[in-house]
């Protein structure tokens, strides 16, 4: 009679043993698919992620583009040319409003606009060459830094727009934008304003409210006339009457 | 009892030379009649060859058996290797030549010589391969004197092949070669004979994957086919009496055929 249960060992390893190679190149062949399509799946990622980066440099205003050519020009200057370009662009294309550059390196070297990691690098770049242009928009900064008896109700305020942005960094949602730059505005701080303005108008040019937040702290940062220009472009293309209002109080000057 | 119709079924299978268990296959029965028509020819030697468990020797058995009533034959299942011995006992068997002395080459001839018969006596020769060349060499030249006819059955070898192409080249006017079973002759083997131990359960249980497994082992030779299924039924057999859950009693496993191939060395593992 056999020993069964040695001979049921050694058939076990038998099989094992006739099944390994087989065993061996289907776990390979799992682990190569898996690789692959993991690999795969990392590529697509990584080519859409790029391909945002590409849109939204593409999106980006002329201001954001050629930052270094007009450095050496004032902050007021800077802005009315390059409002005046984007006029001249928004004739051939669509309509929406280009930041002037002063604020729009104010706004990296506040990071408020820091929600792409380039615009952070050229803000750094942009410091450390031309520390002169900095001076002057410090210059400007004190205008929302206005009493101290306001500064404990600023202070939760400011933490409370803090918070905003950055939830707006995680999301960019215009809706987030617009809150900041209503919220600056109420502030006081106008350069901030008038920057998430134009953010939010970067995102969504059909929002009304940014065009008017846009205008008002443009109208405060003594360019009434390209608050008014801006205004009636818009009017001309959206027809708003709210804007026509703002417009006609501007002009009038019951806005100041 | 299941028990004993695996016993039964393994009995089967035991490796033993009977010619009440050869089984009629079509090409085995034609290569048979092939070889009775041979012995009926005036041919001095007849050659069997094949690989070791092709049923060469069931062969001699059976042609024994069959035509031993009509005409005299006499069948050396072992060779004799004493040249000696092997000429008395040619003398004894053929003509009763009783003398206990020893007979030479020149002897035996006389003896044969001398013997006028209308009948020649057919020898048969299983193993021959064991046979020495010298040997060989003075069988062939007692069936030059046409008073004996040889059918020698011999493993085909490449040194065994030399022998019938050159030692007997001039002599062997019919060589039969017997071959391993087909598949399919394969499956008929192992039913037929089981049948015809009226193992008709375990005969039922066999597939045609189980077959193609044994076909596979064996590459269709009888004895190894014997020698796993014997194994296989011993082992179905143990199951039954020690532990009934871990067989299937209407199929043969091939886990089974497996470790009775690991049992018979078939399978090295």
């Amino acid at each position: 009679m056999h020993n069964i249960h040695e001979l049921e060992q050694r058939w076990f390893k038998y099989k094992v043993k006739l099944l390994l190679p087989y065993i061996i190149v289907i776990t390979f062949s799992i682990i190569l698919v898996i690789t692959l399509i993991f690999i795969t799946d990392s590529q697509y990622k990584y080519n859409s992620i790029n391909s945002n980066d590409q849109d939204k440099i593409i999106n980006k205003p002329i201001a954001d583009v050629e930052p270094k050519k007009e450095i050496k020009q004032t902050i007021v200057k800077k802005s009315e040319e390059k409002i005046i370009v984007n006029e001249k662009d928004t004739q051939a294309a669509k309509l929406t409003l280009s930041p002037s550059l002063d604020f729009m390196k104010k706004l990296k070297t506040d990071s408020v606009n820091s929600y792409d990691n380039t615009d952070v690098y050229v803000s750094e770049k942009f410091i450390e060459e031309k520390p002169k242009t900095t001076k002057v928009i410090k210059n400007i900064k004190p205008k929302k830094v206005t009493s101290k008896k306001i500064n404990i109700s600023t202070r939760e305020t400011q933490n409370d727009i803090q918070q905003v942005i950055k939830r707006f960094k995680k999301n960019n949602n215009p809706a987030l934008s617009l809150f900041v730059a209503k919220k600056y505005y109420k502030l006081g701080d106008y350069e901030k304003a008038y920057n998430f303005a134009l953010i939010t108008n970067e995102i969504n040019n059909e929002i009304e409210q940014s065009w008017i937040i846009f205008a008002k702290s443009l109208v405060k940062l003594k360019k009434k006339d390209l608050a008014i220009r801006t205004l009636t472009k818009y009017i001309r293309h959206s027809h708003s009457g709210n804007a026509k209002v703002l417009l006609d109080d501007i002009k009038s000057g019951k806005f100041k | 009892m299941k028990s004993s119709i695996y016993t039964n079924s393994k009995n089967v299978f035991i490796d033993a030379v009977n010619p009440k268990d050869y089984v009629q296959l079509d090409r085995v029965s034609t290569i048979y009649q092939s070889l009775k028509n041979s012995v009926k020819k005036p041919l001095k030697m007849i050659l069997l060859y094949g690989k070791p468990g092709t049923g060469k020797s069931m062969f001699l058995s059976k042609l024994h058996q069959d035509l031993s009533k009509n005409q005299e034959i006499h069948y050396y299942m072992t060779p004799i290797l004493d040249e000696s011995e092997f000429y008395r006992v040619l003398a004894h068997d053929l003509y009763g030549f009783n003398e206990k002395k020893e007979l030479n080459f020149t002897q035996i001839m006389k003896i044969i010589q001398k013997k006028e018969s209308d009948e020649i006596p057919l020898i048969l020769l299983d193993e021959a391969q064991l046979y020495s060349d010298a040997l060989m060499e003075k069988i062939r030249l007692l069936s030059d004197t046409r008073k004996l006819k040889f059918v020698i059955a011999l493993h085909k070898t490449q040194t065994e092949d030399l022998i019938a192409k050159e030692h007997f080249q001039t002599r062997i006017w019919e060589s039969i070669e017997l071959k391993n079973a087909s598949i399919a002759e394969l499956k008929i083997y192992i039913q037929k004979k089981l049948m015809k131990s009226n193992c008709f359960d375990s005969a039922n249980m066999f597939s045609n994957k189980s077959i193609k497994l044994i076909y596979k082992l064996t590459n269709g030779n009888y004895r190894d086919t014997n020698k796993v299924l014997y194994s296989v039924f011993e082992i179905y057999e143990h199951y039954y009496n020690q532990d009934m859950s871990k067989i299937n009693l209407d199929k043969i496993s091939n886990k089974i055929i497996e470790m009775a191939a690991i049992h018979t060395g078939l399978i090295d593992a």
